[in-house]
């Protein structure tokens, strides 16, 4: 018995020592990016790439237009009509990060305003007015003539019915020259609001916002870094709350609750899915600081995952499960606020939620992204 | 037995009312949370967004009139009829309340020279007489504010543009500052302009907080104006009294530059009508009645009952940002630097809002928007010579400095005063002058580094 005894105590000792023994070798852990890095990687991974697509889609958009102009056809309305949508895929992921001279400049005014104002567009259309960059560029003109919605409108027409002769035939109200000019002359304008768009994230350019980011901590529009990562926390959560509506007015819900598709905004290219779409897709772009799958820089998730690998698996998973539930309507967003309302629902409480996780608005409840980096991030 | 028990229950009573009768006081401001600017409805989102937050505690009803009335806040109005936003014109200044609020922040004046546009900014015109409740009299033609932009195929009632004069201010420590005194020159009008018209411009503020100054009580306004009539040492402010459009009365007003409007709703009705040209049931006559510009499409008014209720409603419940640093040594100084040179005594540091059954979160609530919501004389620089009510051609409200280091990061620029003339704050302080002479004096004696401190605090707010 004694014998028994005292092998249960050698073990028990053995056991003990193991179990206070030190672990030498600790399971490496990736050291969490400085804010700075993430900022900057924001720029040159995110920011930067996402306008300077945004121009080059632009720019395909403007040869289309220009060989439209002198013979209008189907092939360049067709183009046109593709890089309309490739702007706005990367305007809208853009929108992930609504900050600096986009928001400030009146920029995106002057490039997305909604609604068209198609009467005054109609009466302009049918009068004898010069239709050239100087009418447009006009500080009077409404910004709901010019930009994104009225080139759609022209191209798509009000049913996706437009062709290329209709931008010939006269004896149409309006006639289809007008349109043309009009058209010729609202390319020029917004080919310039592009450009000063990508600007804003060309170091040295006029509107220079990259460097005011990657001085953030040393100027006055971000005293710290914290100030500049929790504006960019602060409109991810935005454009959840504009497309998403945590509180029932959203881009979605406005449309699905009157059950009236001509209150979607972009209503004549039947765009609206994909406009959502890429507006959630652009948030997760700045938590994962990457363009269209290129090669990430340092990104907030790296900076959450360091410290708090549970809320950043949440995040992620949220930022998926708001994407992916896209896939599961299947008409036009017109159509679905009608026939697949179940789905639709299913899209707007998958924004909110992802909302909640990104910003929910409650301060310091270590809830969310943005107490995160409150927490955090001390410089 | 008998007798202790008596003395413990005399005891107890005597406790018992010694705390029943004790009434709470305020929090000593010693005490107070410096950073909660808006009280409880104070957010800490210091960014981009710092100036659109949703109150808290909102319920979900209330939560869904906010972000309506922030939907249509944003949103563009076309010319009727239309399906979206219907109701803009003929004639107007800009076409949506967030163009001349960016981000809800204030905005900016015209390009210098260039005839103005679409603009955050208008003129307000006035040639010295009354209408029948006192205020400022319509001028022939042009009514009380000069539209610059019109429907296709109205004409607009002229173009306006601003031009600056530089004026030299040298500190006596020799540091120099360049003030611009601006003019303003009207062209293009549809009608020959009258020659007596004063013009008065007004760059739109920022719209944050204004649920918790409506609540700010008319016996606390009357009183602020009393105690500092009385006080030799205070500044003395008057309270404005206007015709109030909703009530059909004399009531105490709040918002404008000059006190003219006694609340958001009648703020919010009369932008509607006067600078995007949409009519409502409060003001159910487009802007240029009697003018040739005049159309009655039969359509008005052009924004429903319910939208201009949620507009307002979302305009009162947006949050106040929360101060920054305010531990910071240098901000520490500057704070009391505003206090030493009289700053505080027309931009109050505190204030308490009344009772609000309708509007919890505005009850009851310790603010500290820095102003007194009353009308002080600046002085002849700043004067633009316009009668409002009480107010004088040179007699302002004292503008609420709450949020004002934000400006730059809200609106990606930083213009100041009534018409944003100043660039800033030290261009803004120097305007000041009358009733703010001593205040100014006091900023331009202090030496480099002290001025440097009175800025960081504003920039705190």
């Amino acid at each position: 018995m004694k014998k028994i005894l005292i092998v249960i105590l050698i073990i028990e000792a053995l056991t003990g020592l193991t179990a206070c023994h030190k672990d030498k070798t600790p399971t490496p852990v990736d050291a969490a990016p400085t804010s700075s890095q993430v900022i900057a990687d924001f720029v040159t991974h995110v920011g930067a790439p996402d306008y300077n697509d945004l121009y080059a889609n632009a720019i395909i958009f403007q040869n289309a237009e220009t060989t439209f102009y002198a013979n209008p056809n189907d092939n360049d309305l067709n183009t046109m009509r593709t890089a309309w949508k490739a702007m706005r895929a990367a305007y809208e992921s853009a929108e992930g990060f609504l900050i600096g001279p986009i928001a400030t400049a009146d920029l995106d005014p002057d490039i997305d305003t909604w609604p068209v104002e198609k009467n005054e567009l109609d009466s302009i259309l049918n009068s004898s007015t010069t239709l050239d960059a100087n009418y447009i560029n006009s500080p009077s003109l409404q910004a709901s003539l010019k930009g994104f919605h009225p080139i759609e409108y022209l191209i798509f027409g009000t049913s996706v019915t437009s062709t290329a002769a209709s931008f010939t035939v006269t004896t149409s109200t309006p006639t289809g020259p007008r349109k043309k000019e009009y058209l010729h002359a609202l390319t020029t304008n917004m080919v310039g609001v592009v450009t000063e768009i990508r600007n804003s994230y060309v170091v040295g350019s006029s509107n220079d916002y990259a460097t005011i980011l990657n001085t953030a901590g040393a100027n006055s529009t971000y005293p710290t870094h914290k100030a500049a990562l929790l504006d960019l926390v602060n409109a991810m959560g935005g454009i959840c709350e504009e497309v998403g509506g945590s509180a029932n007015d959203g881009k979605i819900n406005s449309v699905y609750l009157t059950q009236d598709s001509t209150l979607q905004e972009s209503f004549f290219s039947n765009n609206s899915w994909a406009d959502f779409t890429n507006n959630i897709s652009g948030i997760k772009n700045v938590y994962l600081s990457t363009y269209k799958g290129s090669s990430n820089g340092h990104s907030m998730h790296d900076l959450v995952a360091a410290k708090n690998l549970s809320l950043d698996n949440t995040i992620q998973s949220k930022l998926n499960a708001a994407i992916n539930v896209f896939g599961t309507a299947h008409l036009p967003f017109g159509q679905s606020v009608m026939t697949e309302r179940t789905q639709v629902s299913n899209i707007m409480n998958a924004i909110r939620e992802l909302q909640d996780i990104l910003d929910d608005g409650i301060a310091n409840n270590n809830h969310d992204l943005a107490d995160f980096m409150n927490q955090y991030v001390v410089d | 037995m008998k007798g202790q028990s008596t003395y413990f229950c005399l005891l107890i009573t005597i406790l018992f009312f010694s705390t029943a009768c004790r009434k709470a006081k305020d929090l000593p401001e010693s005490e107070q949370d410096p950073r909660l600017s808006g009280g409880s409805q104070t957010t800490f989102n210091n960014g981009s967004g710092a100036f659109d937050q949703s109150f808290f505690g909102l319920n979900s009803h209330d939560q869904l009139i906010h972000d309506i009335g922030d939907t249509k806040f944003s949103s563009a109005f076309v010319t009727a009829p239309a399906h979206v936003n219907p109701g803009i014109g003929p004639l107007y200044n800009n076409i949506s309340c967030g163009s001349c609020h960016p981000s809800q922040g204030s905005g900016a004046p015209p390009q210098a020279v260039q005839n103005a546009g679409l603009e955050s900014f208008f003129l307000l015109l006035s040639n010295g007489s009354v209408d029948e409740h006192g205020g400022p009299a319509d001028v022939s033609g042009f009514g009380n504010q000069l539209q610059n932009n019109s429907s296709y195929g109205k004409q607009k009632e002229g173009d306006y543009s601003v031009t600056y004069t530089n004026q030299i201010f040298t500190f006596p420590d020799g540091e120099v500052v360049t003030l611009r005194a601006p003019a303003y020159n009207i062209t293009n009008t549809y009608l020959p302009f009258p020659t007596n018209t004063k013009v008065s411009p007004r760059m739109a503020p920022a719209v944050f907080g204004l649920g918790l100054l409506e609540n700010i009580g008319d016996a606390t306004l009357i009183a602020m104006a009393n105690q500092a009539s009385t006080d030799t040492n205070m500044i003395y402010g008057q309270v404005q009294y206007v015709w109030d459009i909703i009530k059909n009365q004399i009531s105490v007003g709040r918002f404008g530059h000059k006190c003219e409007r006694p609340t958001v709703k009648h703020q919010v009705v009369q932008a509607l009508q006067q600078d995007i040209g949409v009519t409502n049931t409060i003001l159910p006559i487009e802007n240029c009645f009697n003018q040739s510009q005049y159309f009655n499409d039969g359509l008005h008014p052009e924004i429903s009952d319910s939208l201009v209720n949620a507009l307002t409603y979302y305009i009162r419940t947006i949050a106040v940002p929360a101060r920054r640093n305010v531990t910071d040594a240098s901000v520490l100084r500057g704070e009391q630097i505003f206090k030493e040179a009289k700053c505080a005594g027309c931009h109050r540091q505190t204030l308490t809002t009344d009772v609000s059954i309708t509007l919890p979160q505005v009850s009851n609530q310790t603010i500290h928007p820095y102003t007194d919501l009353l009308l002080h004389d600046l002085g002849p620089g700043l004067a633009d010579g316009r009668t409002v009510y009480k107010a004088t051609g040179s007699e302002w409200r004292t503008c609420p400095l709450w949020g004002i280091g934000l400006t730059q990061i809200v609106t990606g620029q930083t213009t100041f005063l009534h018409d944003g003339r100043a660039t800033t704050l030290e261009q803004a302080i120097l305007w000041h002058a009358g009733q703010a002479n001593y205040s100014k004096n006091y900023f331009v004696r202090l030496p480099k580094s002290s001025r440097n401190d009175l800025i960081a605090f504003l920039n705190s707010l």
